[in-house]
């Protein structure tokens, strides 16, 4: 069992080591010699894989170095003023452009109406229904279980609560483990485009199954709640937006890290 | 019993008390309530005003004996009448004529003052008679008639405070006493006094329209003086009219070439000046473009005046008052992002002058009723120019950081210049009975003049407040003039805009860090904090009672508060986004808000 976030309970408790920016970029400087040695020494099937990823990885680069030099080429082109021209600001607060201005999102009406129909209007409307197999796998211990075999491991990322206390293992009938469960997911704004890393609240729904939503499986597609009271964004009747809804875009199983966007 | 006196509102405490004291100091039961106070304060400022012209009469009578005996003297040895007495005699005249000229102007003003106090006294009796019947208890709707009656209360001429304690007297002495100052009768009571508006502005409570017009966020708000037009300048180059009772949209003004910052009422209601992004004013003629009923058909040729000059975008605007000069509206003074401050005359259509003298963007300007032209500037200084000479009579640097906001407390009447409102005396219950007025030259003048000696307010990035007040020295000059500095603190972060109330009792100031705060406009202490909203608060503005304000948020609300009891009376939500700019109309009956949705927001 994971003990926790403990690099980063040490990070609070003592601050980073004074040598660690310089340590990374260090380890960030020798990272091609590395690669380099590697791919003069691998022989046979594994060169071939990996010399075949270097070269996506090459072709990667490539295109996109040409994109960025072509967004700069366009938004040099359109800098004439007029985008700033685009929302309007008063007197008081035309030199202030160093605050940080979000749009106020201003939907939870909108949410609402969703939330009652039951259906979303989602950055990703359709995904794989997962098969429960996938998602559990039967536990064959003891003579009791082995017998009957009821016991469930969950081997998709959940999301417990806070509150959450376990049932006595002998009657517990899914146990979601400790390495899968995660706290917080990046969300990407996709009108402001940013990125932002925030404490999810709970799993609204996953397509697949309401157990899943029960359990707090989160595969691609779910829907989450995130807690987004450190932005800012504020309703129509003037009160602080605190929790918002999102929707997984990765496999987080496969990543290790949940990226989200969040609806609007 | 507690012994206690009137003192005015601009008393301060040192001061000997027998001098600013209004009537003598009398006895009053705890039970004494605001009504009885105003009717006494009434008979003692009858008395006041009785015992001046009295005074007056026998100066005069004196001197003008002192000159006829000199004269009869001089006649009888007219012999050896020498140079010495001849001219003591033109001396004497010429003071007699001006004492008598000063006579006669302060006993015109005495009579016109004893018919107002004569008014007001008749409909407090009314007050306190309706109030007597309606607590006799065989009346048998006595409790909603009390109701009323306590309503009315609020109405009164003039509030009382407690100078001891600072709290105001609601009903009866007794609520703005603590228990302890009560048992004792030793200590002489000092009840302040301060006029109010006898008219009462309903409260807004509902968005009555939202009109939707503008493509781009709306950044400015006007209402015209007269109250009848709305004026908005929006982020999408046009300024729009219209028509506050209709609700409708009744004419475009198209022509500049950039937002629209700025939008500023001449004080005659006869002009519309624009100030914009693309560093020009403009000044529209609102006579032809709304009276002579072309409608929506306007376009460029209703602008009058194109002012080109200023090198960066304008920041503020502001006309001469309606009492200088003669009424004739025809001064205008620009600010601008370069630094520099332009006056303009429309007669003319040229600069008259251009006051440079800042060396950072000017963020406030006013126009005061003794004509100086006062600007805020993000170098941290005020500065007090004379507009037709263009001489910059004082630097204030005051401030450690910009200064965002300045107000001065005529403010209100400077604005409205040319309209008054007026309460209707014939209608018994005061709510909502007002209607607009046009004044004299020499009306305006003299309710400028009534609101007393200059203050002035500033707010700034340093997160104070500064409450400036004029003293003069004896011979009015403004070389000497003295400012007295205050500084009030509180606010946690910036203030962005700063408004004195219209009877310049209170000051009201908008921050960033979402609360608002209301301070005293004399003494400059600190009264109450709102702290409703979630967001920055962008702008405050004033019904014209005076007892209730309204506030414009970033969180997009609109919040309103009742100043005398100090509390949150309505939240106002309904726009969906940030709320930039906010106008009460003269005549209280609709506030308009506008903000970065695009849509005109209508409230009743």
């Amino acid at each position: 069992m994971p003990q926790g976030d403990y690099i980063e309970e040490f990070r609070r408790r003592f601050g980073e080591r004074p040598d660690q920016r310089e340590k990374e970029r260090k380890r960030r400087a020798r990272e091609p010699h590395k690669v380099a040695v590697r791919s003069k020494e691998l022989r046979g099937l594994k060169a071939k894989i990996f010399h075949r990823e270097r070269f996506k990885e090459k072709i990667r680069l490539r295109k996109e170095e040409r994109a960025l030099k072509l967004k700069d080429a366009v938004a040099k082109k359109n800098d004439t003023g007029e985008d700033r021209l685009k929302n309007a600001i008063p007197a008081y607060l035309l030199d202030r452009e160093d605050s940080v201005r979000a749009k106020a999102l201003t939907n939870t009406i909108k949410q609402k109406r969703k939330e009652k129909g039951g259906k979303w209007d989602v950055p990703l409307p359709k995904v794989r229904p997962l098969p429960d197999d996938e998602v559990f796998r039967v536990i064959k211990t003891g003579k009791k279980a082995k017998q009957k075999e009821w016991k469930r491991m969950v081997t998709k990322v959940t999301f417990v609560g806070d509150g959450f206390t376990r049932r006595p293992p002998k009657y517990e009938r899914f146990i979601r483990p400790m390495a899968l469960r995660m706290r917080r997911a990046n969300v990407t704004h996709p009108e402001l485009n940013v990125t932002f890393s925030l404490e999810i609240l709970g799993v609204k729904k996953n397509p697949s199954s309401p157990l899943y939503s029960q359990l707090g499986v989160i595969t691609r597609g779910t829907i989450i709640e995130v807690n987004v009271s450190e932005l800012g964004l504020v309703t129509t009747s003037g009160r602080v937006v605190w929790g918002k809804y999102a929707q997984v875009t990765n496999q987080p199983e496969l990543d290790g890290t949940i990226n989200a966007v969040m609806l609007v | 019993m507690v012994l206690s006196c009137f003192v005015p509102p601009d008393y301060e405490r040192g001061q000997p008390t027998d001098r600013v004291c209004i009537g003598p100091p009398v006895d009053l039961p705890l039970t004494t309530t605001s009504l009885q106070l105003a009717q006494l304060l009434l008979s003692f400022l009858a008395q006041e005003r009785e015992r001046a012209s009295k005074e007056r009469w026998a100066n005069l009578r004196t001197l003008a004996a002192a000159s006829r005996n000199r004269k009869r003297d001089n006649s009888r040895n007219a012999s050896d009448a020498d140079q010495l007495t001849e001219s003591q005699i033109l001396a004497d005249q010429e003071r007699l004529a001006v004492l008598q000229a000063e006579h006669w102007e302060a006993s015109e003003k005495e009579r016109a003052e004893a018919e107002l106090y004569a008014d007001w006294s008749k409909r407090l009796e009314h007050l306190a008679r309706e109030l007597e019947a309606s607590t006799t208890p065989d009346d048998t709707n006595s409790a909603g008639a009390a109701g009323i009656a306590l309503q009315q209360l609020a109405a009164l001429p003039f509030a009382f405070v407690v100078l001891e304690t600072g709290r105001e007297v609601r009903q009866t002495l007794a609520d703005a006493l603590s228990t302890t100052q009560m048992t004792s009768t030793e200590r002489l009571l000092h009840i302040q006094f301060f006029l109010q508006a006898s008219f009462r502005i309903r409260l807004i409570s509902r968005c009555s329209a939202t009109v939707p017009g503008h493509t781009d966020a709306i950044l400015c708000l006007s209402f015209s003086p007269d109250a009848k037009w709305l004026a908005s300048g929006s982020g999408d180059k046009t300024v729009r009219l219209w028509d506050p009772d209709a609700q409708l949209p009744r004419a475009m003004l198209n022509g500049h070439q950039g937002w629209v910052l700025n939008l500023a009422w001449s004080p005659d209601g006869r002009w519309l000046a624009s100030g914009s992004m693309d560093h020009t004013v403009r000044i529209w003629d609102m006579e032809s473009c709304l009276v002579s009923g072309r409608g929506s058909k306007t376009n460029a040729s209703d602008v009058r005046w194109v002012f080109t000059g200023h090198s960066r975008w304008i920041t503020a605007l502001c006309w001469e008052p309606y009492h200088c000069n003669q009424g004739r509206c025809e001064r205008l003074a620009s600010a601008s992002k370069d630094g520099s401050i332009r006056v303009w005359n429309i007669r003319l259509g040229r600069c008259e002058r251009s006051l440079t003298g800042h060396s950072a963007s000017v963020t406030a300007l006013r126009w005061s009723g003794h004509g100086m032209l006062y600007s805020a500037s993000q170098d941290c200084t005020i500065r007090v120019w004379e507009p037709s000479t263009g001489v910059c009579w004082k630097v204030l640097p005051i401030h450690g950081h910009w200064v965002n906001a300045m107000t001065l407390h005529t403010d209100h009447l400077l604005r409205c210049g040319a309209y008054s409102v007026e309460d209707n005396a014939g209608r018994s219950n005061g709510a909502a009975a007002s209607r607009i007025r046009r004044l004299s030259v020499e009306e305006a003048a003299d309710r400028v003049a009534r609101l007393g000696p200059e203050r002035l307010c500033a707010g700034s990035d340093d997160h104070t407040l500064s409450l400036l007040t004029l003293e003069f020295d004896r011979n009015q000059d403004w070389s000497t003039a003295r400012w007295r500095v205050k500084r009030l603190t509180g606010h946690q972060q910036l203030v962005n805009h700063v408004s004195f109330s219209p009877d310049g009792r209170w000051i009201a100031s908008a921050s960033f860090d979402k609360s608002v705060r209301l301070w005293n406009g004399f003494s400059g202490q600190h009264v109450a904090t709102f702290r409703q909203h979630v967001q920055a608060v962008y702008m405050c503005c004033w019904s014209s009672d005076s007892r209730l304000l309204a506030t414009a948020s970033r969180d997009s609300t609109v919040k309103v508060y009742d100043i005398r009891e100090g509390l949150l009376k309505r939240d106002l939500p309904g726009h969906a986004d940030e709320v930039y700019a906010i106008d009460w109309s003269v005549d209280g009956r609709t506030a308009a808000s506008g903000g970065k949705d695009c849509v005109l927001k209508l409230w009743r």
